[in-house]
């Protein structure tokens, strides 16, 4: 057997390399074979140079990659296969933020709840087949090695990594892929609807998934699907990489005998199988193997939560130290919010933004030193933290018809005094904006983002004139043009933001322009009941979030039949789903955007973005959504000895944040 | 006697089945169900959960089924095979949550319970028999103020102060190194640490009330009849108050025991959320508002049976007590 001893610097520099033909095959998706594959077997043959002396553990020495010493003690031991072993032949390499990290600490968080430590299944995991990258520009693999898309968007091939494993040790191949597909996707039982994300864009007929050999699948779908591959890397996909077969099997009535199920079943204090299914598949459950960084093993009754490292996990840095660097993720339970930030400024939390409210921000600053934290402003994904949906389907056909003339709705948004709103309501966080995507998104256009949002009272007046509102009744508010009262009720359950001030200072600063609007707030399952129902709520507040890369549910970006978000035009949306066998058609620029959006679900990745920028110019260009204050920052408190958190990043769902930032190479400087 | 229990244990059937009825309703009445509140929460951390997912945990749950489906499944449960249902928000069988909270939640209650009545009765006594003394105006207004200072007003002082004087943080009832180890001396001790500042808190509260009580009781008792009757007779004074006054006054607390019972696991709930105790109350308070309806109804049963047993219990004491009531 050959000695493979080798030196820092040579492995760095194959990393390097590595890590750049993982990414480039990434890019190349197109392309059909895997040259990355390739390189890691090159890797124990090169050339020895000077062993780095006394540095690594002995089990490591011999070792291409370098592990946690609880781990290597653990292999010294003889409880856990080496580390070369463990990793898959070819494993994702993660760059670092700031430096190359130390093994070792704990990571203390706050949970609001027992389920709230439920981000270890999503944003502290974002373990998807493929997921965006750091800035959301594009796709790229993760725990396929790489991936191919044919000519017509219709076939999506995904070649695993060879050697790739469970938690638990068990190999991690395309069978998990087709247990999830034909046992627990096609089980009406396990799943009663087919998720949208898997169906046809045209057909709404179910994908397929087949196994090619043990490490390639192809997703297939009847008709052009090219946004699938931003579904595969968005959350509502994630879970299907996390159904291990060899687990599950043995709670699943096409592997275990009936009788062998209903004992289990009853044992549990179960009625029925899928029950007992659906607890065993759950965070909740430490037997549960995952791909995860770390893996639950103290769950909720017990507090704190605790995750710990998955000996097995398949990424490395770039030096070839498998990660993540942090030993565990403890969880503390708190009853509420306040108390988790409270916990933030005394220190007590090491890095989180998650329920730290940006309204605290001076508390936060204030206790810096002492609590020895640093407070970051990362942003969020919200086009508008507070956007008005005027509703174009209303029972009420004056006010409809109003709302449905582009010079009404012109004359609103130029109504309102933003940039008071941002100062007053939101205390000088966000700036007055339109309702578009954030400026850090690919689509992202200054004109779309200032149309029509400077205040303007005499605009605003001389539109409404301009469409015959002119006569005022004697308190000074506009009456319509039949002579009868109009008056707007904008409805909102204070969920997401500072919305009953912002909501009384847009009523203020319309009372100028002679628009009488009431401020009518209301609790939040009825809110959702009414916007659901469409006929009746004149305007609704709800917040346009996600607006990074929005292309997977645009819901702010054309009138929509919603609930939360309140539906804007639920018989148009009907309309166009039942392809207009029901509801209402929507006039011409609607329809366009509909099926400008149909074209965005099957475009080939070269297409996409011509047709998402024309999506996103149309949807500010018609006003459709009024926006007020966005660019709010995420603020979070992260310990001062706690690194690689990346200063700037965007906080999104899609983006699984902080998953996009990778925290499996955060890590905590010890000294 | 014997048929008098007997009779009010049959009573308490009906009684119970109509309450844990309504219960389990009342609990279902606000609109939506544990699925929307979940979504509602998760929501407002931007986390958003798909449809079919959604569809999939309701049929899961047995959301989707009627009311009485629902309560039917539930009741049958707990008196058949002695299982309470499982808990969503928790994702454990109620029972595996509710008997470990109650365990610790009980030992709170129940000293403070005992620590009011030591502290109470003697100083209400005195109260009454050294009436409009300095003595008694200072109690007095001590106990006013104990009384108007709601428990959590007090828990936030006291976590501000001891915090801000003493930098100790008292929250929750062990410290950090503990939570997690196995029950053994050290952790005894240090819950020890720990459990006195709940168990004062809520000792106050029912303190204050306590001498109110008894001393307007004991001042009614004090210039009746039979205890000029007994001075004339010559008893000591001391043996005279205690022996009978005293007995008749304590007949409230007698006559509350049944909702003293049922506030050894609900009581305490602000208190218990301010200082993050890992008691019953929170978990109650927090099954309510997310709609967990498995784990509040469970809950809410036990609050009732704990009530009806109590008030027997209180009438049976009240019996053997007071010499002036008769069963009939």
């Amino acid at each position: 057997m050959r000695m493979k001893t080798q030196s820092e610097r040579v492995s760095r520099r194959q990393f390097l390399q590595l890590s750049a033909v993982a990414s480039a095959s990434a890019l190349l998706a197109a392309c059909g074979s895997s040259p990355a594959a390739e390189a890691p077997a090159a890797a124990p043959a090169a050339p020895t140079a000077v062993p780095a002396a006394g540095e690594a553990a002995p089990a490591a020495a011999a070792s291409q990659y370098k592990e946690a010493p609880m781990l290597a003690e653990m292999v010294n031991a003889g409880s856990l296969p080496p580390v070369d072993e463990r990793l898959p032949q070819n494993p994702r390499v993660i760059p670092v933020v700031e430096e190359i990290g130390e093994y070792g600490g704990t990571w203390y968080r706050v949970a609001v709840g027992p389920g709230d430590a439920g981000t270890i299944t999503n944003r502290l995991s974002y373990e998807n087949l493929l997921r965006w990258n750091e800035d959301g520009s594009g796709v790229v693999a993760n725990i396929v090695e790489s991936y191919e898309v044919n000519d017509d968007a219709t076939v999506f091939t995904m070649h695993l990594r060879q050697g790739m494993h469970w938690s638990d040790g068990e190999p991690f191949t395309a069978d998990d892929y087709m247990f999830w597909h034909d046992d627990v996707l096609l089980n009406t039982d396990l799943t009663p609807s087919i998720p949208s994300w898997f169906k046809d864009p045209v057909t709404a007929n179910p994908g397929v998934i087949e196994k090619v050999d043990d490490f390639t699948i192809n997703f297939k779908f009847e008709n052009s699907y090219g946004l699938f591959l931003q579904m595969l890397a968005g959350p509502s996909s994630s879970s299907i990489s996390d159904y291990p077969k060899h687990y599950l099997t043995q709670f699943h009535p096409s592997y275990t005998d009936e009788a062998t199920l209903a004992q289990l079943t009853a044992d549990a204090g179960f009625d029925e199988w899928f029950q007992l299914f659906g607890q065993k598949r759950n965070w909740q459950n430490p037997e549960q193997p995952h791909i995860w960084a770390w893996v639950p093993t103290r769950v909720p009754p017990d507090v704190p939560v605790v995750a710990e490292r998955n000996p097995y996990f398949y990424k490395v840095d770039t030096e070839g130290n498998q990660l993540p660097y942090l030993d565990s993720i403890t969880w503390d339970v708190v009853e509420n919010a306040d108390l988790a930030n409270l916990k933030a400024v005394a220190g007590e939390i090491d890095c989180q933004f998650r329920h730290i409210l940006w309204q605290n921000y001076p508390l936060f600053i204030e206790n810096m030193e002492q609590g020895e934290y640093r407070v970051m402003r990362w942003a969020l994904a919200e086009g508008s933290n507070c956007l008005l949906h005027p509703n174009y389907n209303h029972t009420d056909e004056g006010l409809r018809d109003l709302f449905r003339t582009k010079d009404f709705r012109i004359a609103l948004s130029v109504g309102i005094n933003r940039s008071q709103i941002a100062e007053l309501a939101y205390q000088g966080f966000g700036t007055g904006r339109q309702a578009t995507v954030i400026k850090e998104s690919p689509y992202y256009k200054e004109e779309n983002a200032i149309r029509y949002a400077e205040f303007d009272p005499a605009q605003a007046n001389q539109l409404l004139d301009g469409i015959g509102l002119t006569e005022k009744d004697n308190e000074g508010y506009r009456l319509r043009a039949d002579g009868t009262p109009l008056s707007i009720s904008i409805e909102y359950a204070p969920i997401f933001g500072p919305w009953r001030d912002a909501v009384q200072m847009i009523t203020d600063s319309w009372k100028e322009i002679g628009i009488r609007a009431i401020p009518k707030e209301e609790d939040r399952t009825l809110f959702s009941q009414r916007g659901t129902a469409g006929e009746e709520m004149d305007m609704g507040i709800w917040i346009m979030d996600r607006c990074l890369t929005p292309l997977i549910e645009p819901w702010s970006f054309f009138p929509y039949r919603g609930g939360t978000p309140p539906s804007t035009g639920g018989l148009w949306w009907d309309w166009y789903q039942s392809q207009g066998a029901q509801g209402e058609e929507p006039p011409t620029e609607v329809q366009d955007q509909y099926a400008l959006y149909d074209q965005i679900r099957g475009a080939s990745p070269d297409a996409l973005p011509a047709l998402a920028q024309q999506f996103f110019d149309n949807a500010s260009e018609n006003l459709w959504f009024i926006g007020t204050v966005g660019d709010l920052p995420h603020v979070g408190i992260v310990k001062n000895n706690f690194r690689n958190v990346p200063e700037n990043a965007v906080s999104d769902w899609l983006q699984q944040t902080p998953g996009n930032t990778n925290v499996e190479q955060y890590f905590k400087r010890q000294a | 006697m014997t048929i008098y229990i007997i009779r009010r244990v049959l009573y308490m059937i009906p009684t119970l089945i109509a309450i844990s009825i309504l219960s389990f309703v009342i609990i279902q009445l606000p609109p939506g169900d544990f699925l929307t509140s979940y979504v509602a929460q998760l929501r407002q951390e931007g986390d958003i959960i798909d449809e079919s997912q959604l569809e999939s945990l309701r049929v899961r749950y047995g959301l989707g089924e009627p009311v009485y489906v629902q309560y039917g499944k539930w009741i049958s449960g707990i008196f058949l095979r002695g299982d309470w249902g499982q808990s969503m928000d928790w994702q454990k069988p109620v029972k595996e949550l509710i008997w470990e909270r109650l365990g610790l939640t009980m030992i709170i209650s129940l000293s403070s319970l005992l620590v009011s009545w030591f502290i109470a009765i003697p100083i209400g006594v005195y109260s009454a028999t050294h009436q409009y003394s300095i003595l008694d105006y200072t109690m007095t207004a001590f106990s006013f103020i104990g009384l108007g200072t709601p428990g959590f007003m007090l828990a936030l002082i006291v976590l501000f102060v001891l915090q801000n004087q003493f930098g100790m943080n008292v929250g929750g009832l062990f410290s950090e190194e503990y939570i997690n180890a196995p029950w053994n001396w050290a952790k005894v001790v240090d819950m020890l640490k720990h459990i006195w500042v709940p168990m004062a808190i809520v000792a106050v509260n029912g303190t204050a009330g306590n001498i109110r009580i008894t001393r307007a009781n004991l001042l009614d008792e004090l210039n009746k009849p039979y205890v000029e009757t007994a001075r004339a007779k010559g008893v000591k004074e001391s043996k005279l108050i205690w022996k009978y006054p005293v007995r008749v006054a304590l007949n409230p607390f007698f006559s509350t025991v049944g909702w003293s019972l049922a506030s050894l696991v609900s009581g305490v709930t602000l208190v218990a959320v301010v200082l993050s105790l890992q008691t019953t109350g929170p978990m109650l308070l927090r099954a309510l508002t997310t709609q967990d309806m498995y784990l509040a109804g469970s809950f809410i049963l036990l609050l009732s049976v704990l009530t009806v047993i109590g008030t027997l219990i209180s009438d049976i004491l009240l019996a053997l007590v007071d010499p002036r009531i008769r069963l009939q």
